[in-house]
């Protein structure tokens, strides 16, 4: 008797811990999925769908047709993907370099000053609130030649002034300018930031010491802003790749192609030209080549690179 | 250590120059936008001698910006509800429970932040054309969560860690569910987590343009940023109009970031280091 209502106390306990374990592997699941569902019918779902479309020519309208990889070879002979991608490459040294070395110099000499940080910090943000359609046309304003700043340049005595947009050679130039305008804020207030975190004391024994101000920023600040700069890195070569706003409403990549990016030229493919299938296999090629890059810094980061 | 003041002055003389160079052009679209307009075409760049408002009222009536505002105020606070509760409820879930398949799901998280767009344009088109969501504020908002959803679930789970277990055991002690938990104990605790959670997805989704442009064809469905651009293509000539339709645009925003710069820079800023 006694045996059984043992046994029957630990079948009951046995259910109820079985029932609570059931409850913790359910209960996340649940509170993950509204987001889950979310993320997979606009992002994820749609990803997969592009990798297999970019195995298909399809005109939008008609059944789609499996064609392998002939997407991928039309594209390895197509001379405007090539223009793309090398504007692209472009791009990404240009902001590797100047906007990063412009918003560590400035953020340096901002750190330096006693009033004003917060007054400068928060204008130097600014143009990342402002709506990108907005500035992007402001600046298109500037950059035109009948009202521009080329009249302002003309009667201060400069001849041959520069056609912003119109001249193929400096038309990338010019829109790389205006989104870096965009972006050097926020680099600025990233590299602030962990130059305030940086060690006073090591500073100060530079000083004793007899460190010159250059060899202080060169030696003692900049080592400790490495894992800021090289994210840094990273963010921007990842969204160098991804780069379209500024481009679609300046100049749509021209003239000619002159400032045609990846991500244009594929909006082109897909909603002007009705070549869905091929504008796919631009997107997978673009995304390729940004997952080679974070691939590459994540294998640094294994070696020991301190990111 | 010497020649200090002179050191003081030339750095604040160059941090002005490089202000100039960071607020300039927004500087000369409020300067255009109360400008007269006989006087934008005499000098473009000058200083307004009188202010007027006609741009202004122009531009508000003739682009319709009235229902546009609604729209965009419309999907922003859709949008920051659904990413506020189903982005609270994933961070709540990665930050507070141990269970299998967490790491898979960070890592498709932050793989879902860094597709570029381009990457599911096309695909999401035809989705949405089946789903009859084309054309539809409705589309449009679920479009935007969907987007803005990794990024911020990073933000809240960071924020959600930092919060003591046991302050939620002894709440389950007390006897509150799990759905309790989160709202009486968790949301209270996050609120300046969710505030910065709002500011950023208002502040995306009213300057948003390629996902409003590609997916809204109706005028009166269109959002503050795609209405712009539609004024821009109609009015291109009229810069002085132009620029008061950018001010317009833009003004709501900047006051909002003027009040609240802290959340909206920390927010941007941390929020990318963390993801």
């Amino acid at each position: 008797m006694s045996a059984d209502l043992v046994v029957m106390k630990e079948s009951i306990n046995v259910r109820r811990k079985n029932r609570k374990n059931w409850k913790k592997v359910i209960v996340p699941w649940l509170f993950l999925s509204p987001a889950l569902f979310l993320i997979i019918l606009v992002v994820a779902g749609p990803t997969i769908g592009t990798l297999v479309l970019s195995l298909t020519d399809w005109d939008g309208i008609q059944q789609p047709k499996f064609i392998g990889l002939e997407n991928y070879q039309s594209l390895l002979s197509d001379p405007n993907f090539f223009a793309a991608l090398g504007n692209n490459f472009k791009w990404m040294a240009l902001f590797c370099t100047v906007p990063i070395i412009f918003a560590l110099i400035i953020a340096y000499m901002v750190s330096k000053v006693k009033h004003g940080q917060m007054f400068y910090r928060s204008t130097f943000f600014l143009p990342q609130i402002v709506s990108t359609v907005v500035s992007a046309k402001v600046w298109a304003w500037i950059y035109n030649p009948f009202f521009g700043i080329n009249t302002l340049l003309t009667k201060w005595g400069f001849h041959n002034v520069p056609m912003w947009l119109g001249d193929p050679a400096i038309a990338l130039f010019s829109v790389a300018l205006v989104d870096g305008w965009r972006y050097w804020g926020f680099l600025m207030v990233l590299i602030l930031t962990a130059l305030h975190q940086t060690d006073k004391s090591l500073e100060e024994a530079a000083i004793v010491e007899g460190a010159n101000k250059m060899q202080i920023f060169w030696y003692v600040i900049l080592p400790q802003l490495r894992p800021t700069l090289m994210l840094i890195l990273m963010l921007t070569m990842i969204w160098s790749f991804a780069a379209f706003d500024y481009v679609f409403v300046m100049t749509n990549g021209g003239p000619g192609n002159a400032t045609e990016l990846i991500s244009t030229y594929m909006y082109k493919e897909a909603l002007q030209n009705q070549a869905p299938g091929y504008a796919s296999s631009i997107a997978l090629a673009m995304a390729v080549l940004s997952g080679i890059i974070i691939a590459i810094f994540g294998i640094m980061k294994k070696k020991g690179w301190e990111m | 250590m010497k020649n200090k003041p002179f050191e003081i002055v030339s750095r604040h003389f160059f941090l002005f120059c490089v202000f100039l160079f960071a607020v300039g052009p927004l500087v000369l679209l409020l300067m255009n936008a109360f400008k007269p307009k006989e006087e934008f075409l005499t000098s473009p760049f000058g200083l307004p001698s009188k202010i007027t408002f006609e741009n202004m009222v122009a531009a508000w009536t003739e682009g319709a910006y009235g229902q546009a505002f609604i729209n965009s105020l419309l999907v922003g606070v859709a949008t920051i509800i659904i990413v506020c509760i189903s982005g609270g409820f994933a961070a709540y879930a990665l930050s507070k429970y141990e269970f299998k398949g967490q790491n898979a799901i960070m890592a498709f998280l932050l793989l879902t932040m860094s597709v570029p767009m381009g990457l599911f344009l096309v695909p999401l088109f035809y989705v949405w054309q089946n789903l009859h969501l084309m054309d539809s504020l409705v589309g449009l908002i679920i479009i935007y969560s969907g987007i803005f959803l990794p990024f911020n679930i990073f933000l809240l789970r960071s924020f959600f860690i930092g919060i003591p277990k046991e302050l939620l055991e002894s709440a389950r002690v007390d006897g509150c569910n799990e759905l309790q938990v989160f709202m009486k104990l968790m949301i209270p605790l996050s609120k300046p987590v969710f505030l910065t959670v709002a500011l950023l997805v208002g502040l995306w989704t009213w300057n948003e343009f390629f996902f409003a442009n590609a997916f809204i064809q109706s005028d009166e469905l269109r959002t503050v940023s795609t209405k712009y651009l539609a004024f821009v293509g109609s009015f291109s000539s009229d810069w002085s109009k132009v620029s008061a339709a950018g001010l317009i645009s833009t003004l709501p925003m900047v006051v909002l970031y003027l009040f609240l710069q802290r959340q909206f820079i920390e927010g941007l800023t941390e929020g990318s280091i963390k993801g």
